[in-house]
């Protein structure tokens, strides 16, 4: 009999160093294209240096980032895949697995007792899932380190709903702006709308999964989200923030409903090192890595 | 906890790096190089004052107002 939540653990540890080490690969194609169209010996030096370095991250199998991120999950059980709670302790010893063996920086700090040095939090938040029910017997697991640099400059606001849309484009023009040169640009922007103060800022995480130039099946999002980018990179923040190359390389958005009174905007930026990595078991314990 | 890799890295050749994460008791690290042919890097301040960072901040304000108003 196969043991599925050893299955699981063993996947979510390699996600993690498959995360951690080797960029997805239309990420690395964009970065690859910045480079080449970048004007300017600057801004094409840094992007140079990013793509170095993620080639070098790749054939050494090393963290791409001395960053390498507060460990989240985000999990789709099945109805029918045996395991339900379990799957969260799996993740959790995979967590504390991985942070030796790839190895990934201690980055759960506690804030009464310090760093709890296996990325794993005391109480029982980090690693942080996000966990929707579907149906089928399989389990998806996709594993999203974050820097602490590109989340710093995260940013919610409750827009006055009257100013609609336009007041959803200046909050992202804003948050944009504000992060300017310091969290490691090109940058791929995550926007969520509606839901609540909370639901805006998950939406915004989520739609950052989504492979990049793929854009939302609704047209007039998707159409959105092509003038954010064109717009976003009229700022020229520039390759590591320097005023020359790409500012940034896509915009994704999702939309919940919202409450009348209110207009929820949430936006979550990632720096270069796009990381996230997926895989999917079915209930016979067969993994199947997502392409990456 | 000490990793000592041997790799070789951006701009400069890392004959030895060793992270000790664990020496420091935080989440920060501390790097210690062995290298060899290291940059060119790029220095964003000189001794006039001068700062690409700073430079590029007031470029972004004044590029955001623009595209604010046209929006
Ligand atoms: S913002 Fe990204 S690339 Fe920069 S230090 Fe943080 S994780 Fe690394």
């Amino acid at each position: 009999m196969i043991d599925i939540a050893q299955v699981i653990e063993d996947t979510a540890a390699q996600l993690l160093k498959i995360a951690a080490t080797k960029l997805p690969s239309e990420v690395k194609e964009t970065l690859l294209k910045g480079e080449e169209e970048t004007e300017g010996t600057l801004g094409k030096s840094q992007m140079h240096a990013i793509n170095e370095n993620v080639k070098l991250a790749e054939t050494h199998s090393k963290p791409m980032c001395q960053d390498t991120g507060l460990v989240s999950f985000f999990i789709k059980i099945g109805d029918k895949f045996p395991l339900r709670s379990e799957v969260k302790t799996a993740l959790i010893k995979a967590t504390k697995k991985a942070t030796p063996n790839i190895p990934l920086r201690p980055n759960a700090v506690d804030m009464f007792k310090g760093n709890t040095k296996n990325n794993v939090g005391l109480r029982g938040y980090v690693p942080w899932f996000y966990i929707d029910l579907v149906e089928g017997d399989n389990l998806e697991i996709i594993a999203m380190p974050k820097g602490g640099g590109s989340s710093n400059v995260g940013k919610m606001k409750m827009v006055p709903p009257g100013k609609g849309i336009k007041g959803v484009k200046e909050f992202v023009v804003e948050a944009t702006a504000a992060a300017g040169p310091l969290a490691c640009p090109p940058y791929t922007i995550g926007v969520g709308v509606g839901g609540g103060e909370d639901m805006c800022m998950n939406l915004a995480k989520k739609s950052l999964l989504r492979p990049l130039y793929q854009y939302h099946e609704d047209e007039k999002i998707a159409e959105l989200e092509k003038e954010l980018v064109k717009t976003l990179n009229k700022l020229e923040i520039g390759a590591m923030g320097l005023g020359e190359g790409p500012s940034v390389l896509d915009v994704h958005m999702e939309f919940a409903a919202r409450h009348p009174a209110s207009l929820p905007v949430g936006v979550v930026i990632s720096c270069w090192a796009l990381r996230h990595a997926g895989a999917t078991i079915d209930k016979e314990g067969n993994v199947e890595w997502h392409p990456h | 906890m000490i990793h000592i890799w041997k790799t070789t890295s951006i701009y400069h050749k890392i004959l030895n790096l060793i992270i000790s994460w664990e020496l420091v008791d935080s989440p920060e690290c501390l790097w210690v190089y062995e290298v060899e042919n290291f940059g060119p890097l790029t220095i964003t301040i000189d001794i006039h004052g001068g700062n690409l960072t700073e430079e590029s901040i007031k470029n972004i304000a004044k590029n955001k107002e623009k595209i604010l108003k046209e929006l």
